[in-house]
């Protein structure tokens, strides 16, 4: 694990190279992508898990992130210095907007059974962890921003593409109703013997 | 830095410490990582080979992504092939909240919390009133490269048009497959995955009272050769009468329908045609 660190260096410093292959019809580069994804794909899925609450969306998350990033590989190291901070971000804002077309989607249909194995959730006696997965996603993904990256305020505005006063509600939001909930739990368990 | 109301006390610390738990780990699964480059290779072949349009160019990138994916099978097949191994925690997990944030996993520790490379928030910059600027040489070829893409017109993509009601896209027989889809309900709307092979357009959304009012962009890019990976300056040099949007900017396309621009970190991240009659 140690070699997480180099290899992201490693992954900047082949830019240069990955730039002079730009407009290849040769997929060549996808040797520095493989390289990549093989540095970074637990620390990815671990940020998944954060922001999606489950393994299989984090695992779902990361490959359609990273299949697109990858696909436009020299490009992206081309535009941005630093293609693990926008692997993040994308995965951030694509977490978000997936929800949204669910949403849509369930105004006509049924939302699907869930499917008949679902492995146990090594956080279910965790009552924050189930206060989270009622936030909307992008309030989640905002407490997710801070608290897992501590990141700032302008930071996370300039990660999700919104204002800061965006940010700043959407996280008095989320500790609101994480607060409400914790609260609401610790009733509830008191009144069950009424 | 912009510094956050005092509000994260106890509760912080509890956050804090639940992302740095050791159960959120997820394993990856064998040969994952061959898989994702597999799908990035299948998806950058699509591109393309749409874009060589029939040249000997198309003929070699088919030779080569096909000789590359025979070695690299894993996973081939399946949209979604399991990336991730179950975590092994769930049988032993702790019932016990964990102690608190002792447990820096290498992988938790490589972002550099913090790292700062974002560049000072978008909205700071005053309102640029140049016009567009002539296109200098460097704009150019970024420009060439990005002519290669598929193009979501101001009306819509290949035969599938704004405003067209459900049965009409799907007589296209670019919608998603037909025995799986329905139209949307009355007074609703539904989201349509675009099957043409290309991976230029991800989904359409079609209302039952005013037809295709949305397509979201995969690949495809605006006449103008802006899409996803555009930079914020190619956006801005493309158009000088952007809007600002809550998750980004837009800008018209044509008279009934505005293109819809997210920007994060100074580069667009997705495109979408949206109606401006849109109910959904």
């Amino acid at each position: 694990m140690t070699a997480v660190a180099p290899a992201i260096l490693r992954g900047d410093g082949r830019a240069a190279t990955a730039r002079q292959e730009r407009g290849s019809a040769v997929p060549g580069d996808l040797t520095d992508f493989a390289e990549f994804v093989e540095a970074n794909l637990p620390g990815l899925l671990r940020y998944g898990h954060a922001l999606t609450g489950n393994p299989h969306d984090a695992a779902d998350l990361v490959q359609t992130v990273l299949e697109k990033i990858g696909s436009r590989w020299s490009h992206v190291l081309h535009k941005t210095g630093d293609p693990l901070a926008y692997v993040r971000r994308s995965m951030a804002n694509a977490h978000i907007s997936r929800w949204r077309r669910l949403r849509r989607e369930s105004l006509v249909a049924d939302i699907p059974e869930p499917s008949a194995f679902t492995p146990a959730d090594p956080f279910e006696h965790e009552p924050l962890w189930q206060a989270l997965r009622d936030l909307p996603p992008r309030q989640r993904a905002v407490i997710v921003l801070r608290y897992y990256e501590g990141l700032s305020e302008a930071e996370i505005a300039a990660s999700l593409g919104v204002s800061p006063g965006t940010v700043k509600s959407q996280a008095s939001k989320a500790i609101a109703s994480l607060r409400g909930k914790l609260r609401g739990d610790e009733e509830t368990e008191g009144r069950e013997a009424v | 830095m912009t510094h956050w109301e005092p509000d994260d006390d106890a509760l912080g610390d509890e956050l804090r410490r639940l992302f740095d738990d050791d159960r959120l780990d997820v394993r990856p699964a064998a040969g994952a990582g061959d898989a994702i480059v597999a799908g990035a290779r299948r998806r950058r072949r699509r591109r393309t080979v749409m874009a060589a349009g029939g040249g000997t160019l198309a003929v070699l990138a088919l030779v080569g992504g096909g000789l590359a994916l025979t070695t690299l099978r894993g996973g081939e097949d399946h949209r979604h092939p399991p990336v991730a191994a179950m975590p092994q925690t769930t049988t032993t997990s702790p019932v016990t909240s964990a102690p608190s944030a002792s447990s820096p996993s290498a992988e938790r520790s490589e972002p550099t919390p913090g790292s700062p490379q974002t560049p000072p928030s978008v909205e700071q910059q005053p309102p640029q009133s140049q016009p567009v600027r002539p296109s200098t040489s460097t704009e150019s070829t970024s420009a060439s490269v990005l002519a290669d893409r598929p193009v979501l017109g101001t009306d819509g993509y290949r035969q599938l048009a704004l405003g067209m009601s459900y049965q009409e896209a799907a007589a296209t027989g670019l919608l998603g497959p037909v025995e799986t889809t329905t139209a949307p309900a009355d007074n609703a709307c539904a989201t349509y995955a675009v099957t043409d092979g290309a991976n230029a357009i991800e989904d359409v959304t079609i209302s039952s009272a005013n037809g295709i009012v949305r397509f979201r962009a995969a690949d495809a890019a605006t006449p103008e050769g802006i899409g996803a990976g555009s930079s914020l300056d190619q956006l801005r040099s493309a158009y000088s009468d952007l809007t600002t949007e809550p998750s980004g900017y837009s800008t018209s396309a044509g008279a009934g329908a505005r293109y819809s621009f997210v920007v994060s970190t100074e580069t667009v991240t997705e495109l979408q045609l949206v109606a401006l009659n849109s109910d959904c």
